[in-house]
C-alpha cells in the first residue's frame, strides 16, 4: 500500500485541488471576504481524507471506505453551508444561539468529536492503514 | 483548613506526582531513543491521551477561556470546533505512513523525517531551525500561562511563579525525557477531562442553565453569540483553518506516531484523542460563556486582564477544593504541552541541527538534557519580552509549526514531486512571515479587523511548498520518496481482505 511511486497523477490532482482551496481561502483572508475563507474549510478536510485513503498504487479505496468517507464529509459540508448561509442573522434560533453558531457548536462539534474517530477506525481496517508493514526494523539510513 | 492551605496542598501533591514520574522515567533512561521517542513502546491509549493532552495547552484552556468570554462564541468556533476533526485527519494522513517510515528508517523527530524524505541538507537544517524557533515560541505561551496559574495556586508573585513553573516542568522532563512526558501527559489528560466536566456543569449552573445563559448574553450584546460578531467571520474562518491544518502538523502529535510499538495501536487512537480533547474544551466553553453571563447581570466584575478570566471565575463561583483541582487541571494542560516542546526543542538543538551540519555529537543523552534547559531559558526570556495575551502567543507557535511542517512532511510523504528546495523555501517563508507579522504587531502595526496572521502564514507556507515543488524537479528527492517505505506490505491480522473491487 505504501509503494506509491505509481499512480502519482491522482496524487498530483489532489494536491492541485488542495492548493486551489488554499488560494481561495488566502484571497478571502487578505480581502476580508468571509465566504471565501469559510467555504473551503470542509472541502479541505474532504480532500485530505480522500488523499489519505488512496489504496495501493494510489488507486481509489474499496466502495465501503469511499462511501463512509463521503457520507461523513457530506454531512460536514452541509453543516458549514448552513452556517455560512445564516451569517448575519442574529436572531436566536438554535438553543438560544443564532443558527450559524448554533449548528456549528451543537451539531458539527459533536459530530467531529464522536464520529470522526470511528470513521477512521472503520476505514483504517478496511484499507489496511493499520496493518503492520514489516516484522522488524530495516537498517537505518 | 483555610482556603489557601487546601489549594496549596492540592498543588504540592500534583507537582510531587509529576516529579515522581520524572524520577521513575529517569531510571529507565538508557539512551537518546528512550529520551526522544519513549523507546517506541507506547500502546494506543497512552499515546492517544498523551497526544490530546499535549495539544490541549495553556493556550487552549486559559487563553481560549478568556477569548470566549471577551469575543463570544466566535472564539470557541475559531479555536475549539475543529481540533477533533484535526485529530481524525492526523490519524488518516500520518498514522500508518509514519509508522511505516519509522520501521524502515531510524526517525525520532520531524527533521529526521525530512532527512530521509529529501536529499537536501538545507531542508534538514531549515526544519531543525524551525523546530527550535517553534518550540521556544510555543513554550513561551506555556511559561506565561503557568506563571498566571502558579501565582494563584501558591500565592506568590507572577515573576517567581513563572520561574517556578518552568523549573518544575524542566526538572521532570530533563530527568525522564519523552517517557516522563507521555506518562505525565496521561495523568494530566485524565485530570483535565474530569475537571472540565465538573467545571462545565458548575459554569452552566452559575448562568441558570444553558438557555438562561444564552438569553442573558443575547440581552447584553447579541454580537457575542454571532459568527460575524465581535470578531469578523473572516477572522474566525482563518483561525479555524489554522487550527484544522495545524493539528495535523503539530510536532508534539507527529512525534507520538513515532513512539507507537505497533501499527495496530492506531485503530482507536483518533477516537480517544478527539473525544478527550473535545471534553476538555467544555472548560473554555462553559467558563467563557458563564463568565460573560455573570458579568452581564452584575454578579462578577470584568477581569482586568483577559487571561485572568478562568481564575477569576473559579475564585468567585467555586469552592476552594474545586478551584484548587481546576487550577491544577489548568496547570496540567500547560505542563503537558511544555514537556513535549522541551524534548522537541532539545532534539532539534542537538541531534537534528548537528547532523544537518554534518556533525555528530557524543553523549547525546547528556546534551539533550543541557539543550532542554536552554529551551526553557529561552522561553522564559521571550515570555518576559513579548507583551501578548496567551491566546495570541500560542497562535504564533502554532502557525509557525503548521506553516513549516504541513507541506514538507504531511504532503511530502504522499507527493513524489515534493522537493528539498521547496522544503527549505517554505520553511523560510513560513517562519519569516510569522516573525515579521509578530514584530510588526509588537511595534504597533494594527492590521484590518478581518486579518488573522496565523491563517495567512499557514496557507502561504503550504502554497509555497506546492508551488516551488512544481517548479523544481529533483530526481534525488524522487529516489528518496521511492525508498521511504518498506518495499512490501505483507498482510497483517488487522488487514481485512476487501471483497469489493477498487473503483479505478
Amino acid at each position: 500500500m505504501y509503494s506509491s511511486a505509481t499512480g502519482q497523477a491522482r496524487v498530483d490532482r489532489f494536491v492541485a485541488v488542495f492548493a486551489l482551496l488554499l488560494v481561495i481561502a488566502l484571497v478571502g483572508m487578505l480581502t476580508g471576504h468571509a465566504a471565501l475563507v469559510i467555504a473551503p474549510i470542509s472541502l479541505l478536510a474532504l480532500t485530505l481524507t480522500l488523499l489519505a485513503v488512496l489504496g495501493p498504487d494510489n488507486r481509489w479505496p474499496d466502495r465501503a471506505t469511499l462511501f463512509l468517507v463521503c457520507v461523513f464529509h457530506t454531512v460536514s459540508i452541509a453543516l458549514w453551508a448552513v452556517a455560512l448561509g445564516a451569517i448575519g442573522d442574529e436572531t436566536p434560533a438554535f438553543a438560544g444561539m443564532p443558527l450559524s453558531t448554533g449548528i456549528l457548536t451543537l451539531v458539527a462539534w459533536p459530530v467531529y468529536a464522536l464520529l470522526g474517530g470511528p470513521v477512521y477506525a472503520f476505514c483504517a481496517v478496511r484499507s489496511g492503514l493499520v496493518a503492520d508493514v514489516a516484522s522488524g526494523r530495516a537498517g537505518a539510513t | 483548613m483555610d482556603e489557601q492551605t487546601i489549594i496549596l496542598g492540592i498543588s504540592i501533591a500534583y507537582l510531587a506526582v509529576m516529579l515522581g514520574i520524572g524520577v521513575w522515567a529517569n531510571r529507565r533512561m538508557a539512551s537518546a531513543k528512550e529520551f526522544l521517542v519513549a523507546g517506541q513502546s507506547l500502546g494506543f491509549f497512552v499515546m492517544a491521551m498523551a497526544s490530546f493532552s499535549s495539544i490541549q495547552s495553556g493556550w487552549g484552556m486559559v487563553g481560549a477561556t478568556g477569548t470566549t468570554s471577551s469575543w463570544g462564541i466566535g472564539a470557541f468556533v475559531a479555536a475549539a470546533l475543529l481540533p477533533p476533526l484535526g485529530f481524525t485527519l492526523a490519524w488518516f494522513l500520518l498514522g500508518g505512513r509514519l509508522r511505516a517510515i519509522a520501521q524502515r528508517h531510524e526517525v525520532y523527530s520531524i527533521p529526521d523525517i525530512v532527512r530521509v524524505r529529501y536529499s537536501s541538507r538545507s531542508a534538514h537544517f531549515s526544519m531543525s531551525v524551525a523546530m527550535i524557533i517553534g518550540a521556544i515560541g510555543y513554550m513561551t505561551a506555556q511559561v506565561v500561562a503557568s506563571g498566571v496559574i502558579m501565582s494563584l495556586l501558591l500565592g506568590i508573585s507572577l515573576g517567581t511563579a513563572t520561574l517556578l513553573g518552568a523549573l518544575v516542568v524542566a526538572a521532570y522532563t530533563i530527568a525522564g525525557g519523552m517517557l516522563a512526558a507521555v506518562w505525565t501527559d496521561l495523568v494530566q489528560g485524565i485530570l483535565m477531562i474530569a475537571m472540565s466536566v465538573v467545571v462545565f456543569v458548575v459554569a452552566l449552573g452559575v448562568g441558570g442553565g444553558w438557555g438562561s445563559t444564552m438569553a442573558t448574553i443575547t440581552a447584553s450584546d447579541p454580537d457575542l453569540l454571532a459568527l460575524d460578531g465581535v470578531k469578523p467571520a473572516a477572522w474566525i474562518g482563518a483561525n479555524a483553518i489554522m487550527i484544522l491544518l495545524g493539528v495535523v502538523a503539530q510536532p508534539q502529535l507527529i512525534h507520538k506516531f513515532l513512539m507507537l510499538r505497533s501499527s495496530r495501536e492506531l485503530k482507536w487512537g483518533a477516537t480517544v484523542a478527539a473525544i478527550g480533547y473535545a471534553t476538555t474544551t467544555l472548560f473554555s466553553l462553559g467558563v467563557g460563556l458563564g463568565t460573560r453571563a455573570a458579568i452581564a447581570d452584575g454578579r462578577m466584575a470584568e477581569p482586568g486582564v483577559v487571561d485572568d478570566t478562568a481564575t477569576s471565575f473559579l475564585d468567585t463561583f467555586t469552592s476552594p477544593l474545586v478551584a484548587g483541582l481546576a487550577l491544577t487541571a489548568l496547570l496540567a494542560a500547560i505542563m503537558s504541552s511544555a514537556s513535549s516542546f522541551i524534548t522537541i526543542g532539545a532534539s532539534a538543538l542537538t541531534r537534528d541541527l548537528m547532523s544537518s551540519l554534518g556533525l555528530r555529537i557524543r553523549h547525546e543523552l547528556a546534551w539533550n538534557r543541557v539543550a532542554s534547559l536552554a529551551v526553557v531559558a529561552a522561553a522564559l526570556y521571550v515570555g518576559l519580552y513579548l507583551d501578548q495575551i496567551i491566546y495570541l502567543l500560542g497562535a504564533i507557535g502554532w502557525a509557525a509549526f503548521a506553516a513549516a511542517i504541513f507541506g514538507p512532511v504531511v504532503l511530502g510523504i504522499y507527493w513524489r514531486r515534493g522537493t528539498g528546495v521547496a522544503t527549505t523555501v517554505s520553511v523560510v517563508v513560513g517562519l519569516g512571515l510569522n516573525i515579521v507579522l509578530t514584530l510588526l504587531t509588537s511595534a504597533g502595526w494594527t492590521p484590518p479587523p478581518t486579518f488573522f496572521s496565523g491563517g495567512v502564514v499557514v496557507c502561504a507556507g503550504i502554497l509555497v511548498y506546492i508551488g516551488v515543488s512544481a517548479c523544481t524537479r529533483s530526481a534525488a528527492d524522487r529516489e528518496r520518496f521511492d525508498g521511504l517505505y518498506p518495499a512490501a506490505a505483507p498482510p497483517g491480522p488487522d488487514r481485512v481482505a476487501s471483497t469489493s473491487q477498487p473503483l479505478a
